[in-house]
């Protein structure tokens, strides 16, 4: 468990001390202001649009960070060689791959943080309130990227890490698309594509499970059972994942 | 330091170039004057799905889009596509309000023009909008003045504001709109039943006054009716209109002075044969 | 007889090097046994597979078959894990950490207690000579400081056997210096010590015993001295007239000077090396009697390969 905690703290530092991290920041938050230029241009609700934008905005940029950082925080390490130091030590390949996920997650939630109180003080120049709505969204994207980042350390251990990233984000394409093609096809007649759909359907994290943003929005209220469910959700792929990736780390030699 | 310079000289020149050519390009027309790339824009369905997860923003954008190209372009057909584009809005987010709401005002525009058919959009636009948003009075609301302000329809205004005010958040003001609009159709007995109900639902000082004021001249009439008649049987019995409820009384056709809603003597108008009503309400 | 602290018990190990490549047998059954207290050289040309032997002790690979125990226990234990500093070749680091930082990561992973880690860290940093630099980051260390870290991280948890790959790599002779010390003093306090190394003259004068890695086999283990005395004396023999290139009988060595030949061969030739000069027409010029080196040895047995 201490070593889990120890090369998680350590992925965390390296990600802190790595500037690219501000780089990404720093577009969130001015892409969350710039949502004020939005609102300028529409006739009507104004609100809506900054919470649209902020948001997508959030998820966009965790997913970048996602994407970009555990090429950076594992793949590399993987590459580079640095493992040698922890795998060599009395410390058992899965405590790696759970410190550097745990780390990788960190940064997440720190990103978020950042982002969703950036979204706060917008929303409340505009509505006078602090909206608390946005949490739930912001956990939402959360249980997104736990996901998301699970399947980023299955591909470093897997593949090279420009290739592992690039699986990455078509995880994160296709789970958005695949609930959307999944009912598309229920009216296909052809048996064999529906069966292919089916299976990358349910094979795929369907990450719409994650997405309340509709309901925030309008303010409509979001059933408990399925927050409770996207959780078990998330956990199960989470679970997957990491656990296909050890499956493959626990025998690759390092070279 | 030199090289410095130069250096920034010849990144300016570039840029400088780099922009006069889009100016350039700019200039050259290639928009399509009446839209024609919206028909090649996919339906709602797949357009969210290419959204990842965020149709409420692939949403704004559109109608964003769509507001300043209805507001800035001078052709005259722009608004062949007007209908297409406000469905998918509001396809890929139907709780969103504006959409329905600016979709109707800019379909108005072009009322003139062919006024069956754009009414036709209009109220298809709102109704779908009224149907996507069953808890809300607004757009109902917004249906009815349209019918009544441009259309000059009554009886349409009356039929939406009818169903605004079915709407749980319907405010006291639409129940009020309604019994205007039906001020037509009904008969006295009709509105002065429907006012009371009114009155009873008024929950402000305000609202409460104006359902008053407004009973008040109902009943009035009403009393106008019956009593105007007694004025004239009297002025055909005595040859003259009576001057005072006394009179009246004295000649048995009536009990006693009849009060106005407030409780006050109605007054009586010789020279017109007709009762005269008070105009202020206490504030009971 | 002291106890047995490393065994390797007949390791194999091939590499699939791809869809339409031969397989690349590195490990082709490699025996070996330290005892402890005991400085343990492991030498062989690049590509012999000391670096894979060395990764399968420390467990970053795994070999098809064979036996690795450590302390009696399999190397995979994480007790037997614990037995062990290990100092590989190149220092792969993190950049963003500082020396000291780096030392204090690598404790935590010994599960070091944190109270201690610090003294130990300061402790370590004297002992390797980056007193003083242990705040500064990685990524400014030059490649001599960083074998220094690398070392300091090996002896971290005063391990009872150091496991080191190529410790001079990369040192300037000061630096080799310091190492050798560093190794030589830790024998003295008990540690046994693993080294791997293609620099022959620190193996022979730093170790104990020696196994020679050849191609995935070990071609002989022992004593240095024993080793080399197992060989026959050598001479050196100077000569004109005669091209050594065109000799009949076999040298270890040759060379042909502006001026004279030299060849070195083992001494059973070298009657026949006389007797073909000067049937050819050469002239001797001196005849000196060698003691054969470790390097000879290496040398001899390289081209036995080759052939």
């Amino acid at each position: 468990m201490r070593a889990v905690y120890t090369i998680a703290r350590n992925t965390f530092r390296e990600a802190i001390r790595d500037r690219i991290l501000y780089l990404f920041l720093g577009f969130a938050v001015l892409l969350i202001v710039s949502s004020k230029l939005f609102s300028m241009l529409t006739v009507g609700d104004e609100t809506k649009i900054i919470k649209d934008l902020g948001l997508g905005a959030i998820q966009f940029f965790s997913m970048l960070i996602s994407v970009m950082m555990s090429v950076m925080l594992v793949s590399r390490e993987v590459e580079n060689r640095t493992a040698f130091n922890i795998l060599a030590k009395p410390v058992r390949r899965h405590s790696f791959i759970l410190g550097k996920y745990f780390g990788l997650l960190a940064i997440i939630v720190a990103n978020l943080l950042l982002m969703t109180a950036a979204l706060l003080v917008i929303i409340f120049l505009y509505q006078g309130e602090i909206d608390l709505t946005i949490f739930t969204g912001a956990g939402m994207t959360f249980l997104e990227m736990a996901v998301l980042c699970a399947f980023a350390v299955l591909f470093a251990m897997v593949t090279k890490p420009i290739l592992g990233s690039v699986l990455t984000l078509a995880v994160f394409v296709v789970g958005h698309m695949t609930q959307g093609i999944w009912l598309l096809t229920e009216r296909l007649q052809d048996a064999v594509t529906r069966f292919i759909v089916a299976v990358v359907y349910y094979v795929l994290p369907n990450l719409e499970r994650f997405n309340f943003k509709s309901e925030l929005v309008h303010s409509l209220p979001i059933p408990a059972a399925a927050v409770w469910w996207a959780i078990l959700y998330a956990l199960i792929f989470t679970a997957l994942a990491l656990f296909l990736a050890w499956l493959k780390f626990r025998e690759k030699d390092l070279l | 330091m030199r090289r410095a310079v130069i250096s920034v000289v010849i990144i300016a020149v570039l840029l400088a170039c780099a922009a006069g050519v889009e100016y350039a390009q700019g200039r050259i027309p290639r928009e399509d004057p009446l839209g024609l790339r919206l028909l090649y824009l996919p339906t709602a369905e797949y357009l969210e799905m290419l959204s990842l997860g965020n149709k409420g923003f692939l949403a704004d954008y559109l109608y964003i889009w769509a507001i300043q190209y209805y507001a800035q372009f001078k052709a005259n057909d722009r608004f062949l596509y007007l209908d297409k584009m406000f469905n998918l809005i509001t396809d890929i987010d139907p709780l969103y309000r504006d959409p329905y709401r600016i979709g109707a005002v800019i379909m108005l525009m072009e009322a003139e023009r062919d006024p069956q058919s754009r009414k036709k959009s209009v109220f298809k636009l709102l109704e779908k909008g009224m149907a996507a948003i069953p808890d809300d009075y607004a757009l109902a609301e917004e249906a009815a003045w349209k019918a009544r302000i441009f259309f000059k329809d009554d009886n349409l205004a009356a039929h939406y504001a009818a169903i605004a005010t079915a709407r749980p958040n319907a405010p006291h003001w639409t129940k009020r709109f309604y019994g205007h609009l039906k001020s037509g159709s009904w008969t006295n007995a009709q509105s002065i039943a429907y006012w009371e109900g009114v009155l009873a639902e008024a929950e402000t000082d305000y609202q409460r006054m104006v359902s008053l004021n407004h009973l008040y001249d109902l009943k009035v009439k009403r009393d106008r009716e019956i009593l105007n008649p007694l004025l004239k049987q009297f002025a055909d019995r005595f040859g003259r209109c009576p001057e005072s409820w006394e009179q009246l009384t004295a000649a048995g056709v009536l009990q006693s002075a009849p009060l106005d809603p407030a409780g006050n003597e109605y007054g009586i108008d010789s020279e017109n044969c007709e009762i005269v009503a008070q105009k202020e309400i206490r504030k009971d | 007889m002291s106890e047995i602290l490393l065994r390797l018990r007949d390791l194999r190990k091939t590499y699939d090097e791809g869809l339409f490549k031969p397989k690349k047998e590195v490990l082709r059954g490699v025996s070996l046994e330290v005892r402890r207290g005991e400085v343990f050289g492991f030498l062989g040309p690049n590509g012999a597979g000391k670096t894979t032997t060395i990764k399968a002790i420390t467990e970053l690979i795994f070999p098809d078959s064979g036996e690795i125990t450590i302390g009696g226990l399999p190397h995979s234990d994480l007790e037997a894990k614990r037995k062990i500093g290990f100092m590989p070749e190149s220092p792969y680091f993190y950049n963003h950490l500082s020396g000291a930082e780096f030392l204090r990561f690598c404790a935590d992973l010994l599960g070091m207690e944190t109270a201690r880690e610090e003294a130990r860290v300061s402790e370590l940093l004297e002992q390797v000579g980056l007193a003083g630099r242990g705040d500064d980051k990685l990524r400014t260390y030059s490649k001599g400081m960083l074998q220094r870290i690398n070392l300091a991280q090996a002896l971290l948890n005063r391990p009872e056997l150091l496991i080191l790959d190529e410790p001079m790599s990369g040192l300037d002779p000061i630096g080799r210096r310091d190492v050798r010390d560093i190794i030589l003093a830790q024998s003295e306090a008990g540690t046994t010590i693993f080294f791997s190394s293609h620099i022959i003259p620190d193996v022979e004068t730093i170790c104990d015993r020696v196994a020679i890695l050849i191609d995935g086999v070990i071609k002989a283990v022992g004593e240095v001295r024993e080793i080399v005395a197992q060989e026959v004396d050598l001479y050196e023999v100077t000569f004109t007239g005669v091209d050594p290139e065109r000799l009949k009988t076999g040298t270890v060595a040759r060379r042909l000077g502006s001026d004279q030949a030299w060849v070195r061969v083992v001494a059973g030739h070298r009657d026949a090396l006389i007797g073909e000069v000067t049937a050819a027409g050469g002239k001797l010029l001196s005849l000196t009697p060698v003691r054969s080196t470790l390097e000879e040895f290496l040398m001899r047995h390289y081209e036995e390969v080759r052939r």
